[in-house]
């Protein structure tokens, strides 16, 4: 119902005749590989479209995997009425398999973390595949298709067969739907075509009886083991569902060929020694892959809070470098406020000096300093004293004005010196615009 | 301590001021951080633009001096929007900025009741509120 990665827009119609179109070549595909009853097999890929399906574009395709069902089995054996009756059952596994694993495992994500893994197995995998078993057998079994002395053996290979295709089938779909691309580099690649190699090799070596005959032993079917590990700790999810879908067709081909070490006693017997270790197989890849995947992404996420860290630190140094650099600007502002205040000594000095010297000049050439406050007598002056006065008042001028400047830079240093020192932090009424005012300068 | 550095860059600067004088309770020397920080950021911002202009209001409202800063530079990226108050969080390259002036800002108004956001728009728009000091306590 909720794929987390968009899908390609297909109409609603041809997804139900694909859906339906793709289950019953399954089905028929499957049904040629049939071991005991013309309807039983070892693998039952079906389920696994369904249930992908039904993870992907939601329970509404029912009424396709419905029909699919249905005609699987009503142009293989039986009636309308087993038939109906399987159909029904499959329908119902599919729905509620998906059901179960959108509502606790993360839906079509289900292969992304371990716990998830073992949900998928235990809800799609064990639980709904048993409705589809009961609905299956016992279809059979009323309309006399099958007697009821054999109705736990059917019911066994039944619910063991959807559970391969739970587990085998809807992984690989899934898997590969939401994630078509490939983007190995050479040596992946050649990593990828040697395990493969192998895969084969141990397959046929397993299952076809490559060896002599008296190295035939039945533990043999550990040996795909580390392969599948191999896969699932190189690779993704996806190539280990990929793996274990070939090993499965390798013991499926081998096992009908009565060769390999599940190729003892009576069919029965064979395939379900066939199924368990499928499945097993199957649940093993899956939840080893899904766990290395989780621990990459986890590294992923370590080494990228580290380079976060690092940069953080990097900032940290570069913050207690401007600190100190505020605390230098404080300490230069201090310095600096003593030559300002000297200064500001110095030309008040020399600003009292000038105005009581002015009298002192204007007396050489025989004039009291009051004359130049007294109007009446400086118009009397020479063009050269009016000249003289100007220069002066100008100087005066001049002078106080670098005094307010001084004062001025004493200001700014001043509040330098506030501003960097650690504030005691004094809470109190501010007045906002004062702090803006003082704050734009 | 700002504005003569927005006149040598050639930065326009306007200023609009609430009528009545508001009072907050507070730290002056940390809210002049506040202002002074929310200013450097809209001076980076504009550094590269055509039109330079930044732009500081208040308004009392609800009990409640609000502050903006607006600048005319090229807004803030949604990437970093999520994060530009986190601590360290920085766009300037390292060595330029310390990546903790509006993290400051933020823990600032935080202890002075207040708060800072961003408003939404093209524009980098910073939105500062702080609560009024009550009559009694102004």
């Amino acid at each position: 119902m909720n794929p987390a990665t968009p899908l390609p827009q297909v109409p609603v119609w041809a997804l139900a005749v694909g859906v339906t179109a793709l289950y019953v070549i399954a089905g028929k595909l499957g049904l040629t590989l049939a071991f005991i009853h013309a309807s039983v097999t070892a693998v039952w890929p079906p389920t696994g479209i369904a249930l992908a399906a039904c993870l992907l574009f939601g329970y509404r395709l029912w009424p396709s995997i419905l029909l699919g069902a249905f005609l699987v089995n009503w142009t293989t054996a039986g009636s309308v009425f087993t038939s109906s009756g399987i159909a029904v059952g499959n329908t119902l596994e599919a729905v509620m398999g998906a059901y179960l694993v959108n509502r606790f495992a993360h839906g079509a994500q289900a292969f992304h973390r371990a716990l998830d893994v073992f949900k998928f197995a235990g809800l799609a995998g064990m639980l709904a595949t048993a409705l589809s078993a009961t609905f299956g057998a016992t279809s059979l079994a009323l309309l006399g298709y099958a007697t009821w002395a054999d109705y736990g053996s059917i019911w066994f290979t039944w619910w063991l067969g959807d559970m391969g295709g739970t587990l085998i089938v809807a992984p690989l779909l899934l898997l590969w739907i939401l994630e078509p691309g490939l983007q190995w580099n050479r040596p992946k690649t050649m990593e990828a075509l040697l395990l493969f190699g192998f895969l084969v090799a141990v397959g046929q070596v397993i299952f076809q009886d490559w060896l002599p005959v008296e190295w035939k032993i039945y533990q043999l079917p550990f040996l795909s083991i580390p392969l599948l590990v191999w896969v699932a700790f190189r690779f993704t999810p996806r190539e280990t569902s990929t793996a274990t879908a070939a090993l499965a067709a390798m013991a499926i081909a081998g096992t009908l060929q009565r060769a390999g070490p599940f190729a003892v006693g009576t069919p029965h017997d064979a395939l379900l020694l066939l199924q368990i270790f499928l499945n097993t197989m199957a649940v093993m890849g899956l939840a080893l892959s899904a766990g290395v995947l989780e621990c990459q992404q986890l590294l992923t996420r370590v080494q990228h809070r580290e380079r976060e860290l690092q940069e953080r630190q990097q900032q940290l140094v570069q913050a207690a470098k401007l600190a100190s650099l505020g605390e230098m600007a404080a300490g230069i502002a201090h310095e600096i406020n003593n030559p300002l205040t000297n200064i500001g000594l110095l030309i008040t000095n020399v600003l009292d000096r000038l105005q009581t010297n002015a009298g002192h000049g204007n007396w050489r050439r025989g004039r009291r300093p009051a004359d130049d406050w007294n109007p009446e007598r400086r118009r009397g002056r020479s063009e050269s004293d009016h000249a003289h006065a100007a220069d002066r008042e100008g100087s005066l001028m001049d002078l106080h004005r670098s005094l307010e400047q001084v004062h001025k830079a004493a200001e700014i240093t001043k509040h330098l010196r506030t501003f960097s020192r650690r504030a005691p932090e004094r809470y109190g009424p501010v007045a906002l615009h004062a702090v803006i005012q003082q704050a734009v300068g | 301590l700002t504005v003569p550095q927005f006149r040598l860059e050639e930065i326009g600067f306007r200023m609009t001021l609430a009528m009545d004088n508001p009072w907050v309770m507070g730290n002056a020397i940390q809210l002049e951080q506040v202002v002074i920080n929310l200013l450097t950021n809209a001076r980076e911002a504009v550094k590269h633009s055509v039109e330079k202009v930044i732009q500081l209001t208040t308004a009392v409202q609800d009990g409640a001096v609000h502050i903006t800063v607006e600048d005319s530079g090229p807004g803030v990226p949604d990437a970093v929007k999520e994060r530009i108050f986190d601590p360290f969080f920085t766009t300037k390259e390292v060595g330029q900025g310390t990546g903790l002036g509006l993290s400051i800002t933020y823990s600032i108004l935080q202890v002075h009741r207040g708060n800072i956001t961003l408003l939404d728009g093209p524009r980098a728009k910073f939105l500062i509120r702080l609560p009024l000091a009550r009559p009694s306590e102004g």
